[in-house]
């Protein structure tokens, strides 16, 4: 069951959070927020990073691409040359504590390369 | 791991239906890629369409995004493009969005002329519901 993930800013110092790592579907993919409601000023940045199964340490991977703007809810980027492993990375700054944004995920569209 | 051939070569003046789906959820993600174009002012239009299992009759969907018309998928240069369909309360009735039990896609040449083509792909669509209220 999908469940909507909430981020509140305790303080107003730059916030780094990371999704556990998942494998990757196909050597590209386009992923997808659904930002259902966002009360932090600026707003937040998603990027994604891969990184191989033996790559070791907390380092966050390759960056790959950073989510842009589609429409008011929904934010998309395509990614390719995709390693074996995929993960997000989500940064903001609130202005004050207490803001916060609460956004989901979509299921990837994974596809090869055919030209 | 798949071996079909990517992609179908889509030529000026052609409209066709795939087969119908079943859903796998009120909205949805479509998204096609172009792998080459030939054509210099011909587009390349997919719609989705959508009936109930009983139905035999289809009703055309509306994009929530693109918000403007058409609402639909359109092609123009070669790689991979979103189209969103997003569920409204009434349903497939009133705004022509929001999947019934059932889709498929309608795909257009749109435009151009004799000799245009594309190679055209359409990726699976990512289906999921509302997480709040539908306005």
């Amino acid at each position: 069951m999908w469940m909507l993930t909430q981020i509140v800013a305790l303080n107003t110092s730059a916030q780094t959070y990371y999704t556990p790592w998942f494998p990757k579907s196909a050597d590209n993919g386009v992923f997808t927020l659904e930002k259902v409601l966002e009360t932090i000023n600026g707003g937040i940045t998603v990027t994604v990073y891969t990184k191989n199964r033996e790559d070791e340490g907390s380092a966050p991977g390759t960056a790959v691409g950073t989510l842009a703007s589609l429409s008011a809810a929904f934010h998309e980027v395509a990614c390719s040359g995709l390693k074996d492993l995929v993960r997000f990375q989500i940064t903001f700054t609130a202005s004050a504590a207490g803001q916060g944004v609460i956004f989901r995920f979509l299921p990837p569209t994974w596809y090869d390369t055919a030209v | 791991m798949s071996t079909d051939i990517p992609g179908r070569r889509i030529s000026h003046g052609e409209t066709f239906y795939t087969d119908w789906g079943s859903r796998g959820g009120d909205c949805a993600l479509l998204r096609a890629q172009v792998l080459m174009k030939s054509s210099s002012s011909g587009t390349i239009r997919i719609s989705m369409e959508t009936r109930s299992a009983e139905d035999t009759a289809a009703t055309t969907m509306e994009t929530s995004y693109p918000s403007s018309s058409p609402k639909l998928l359109e092609l123009t240069s070669a790689g991979v493009k979103t189209a969103i369909y997003t569920a409204t309360p009434g349903g497939v009735d009133q705004t022509g969005r929001g999947f019934m039990e059932q889709y498929r896609f309608k795909v257009t040449f749109h435009g151009g002329s004799a000799g245009d083509y594309y190679v055209v792909r359409i990726l699976p669509p990512a289906f999921f519901d509302n997480a709040v209220p539908a306005s």
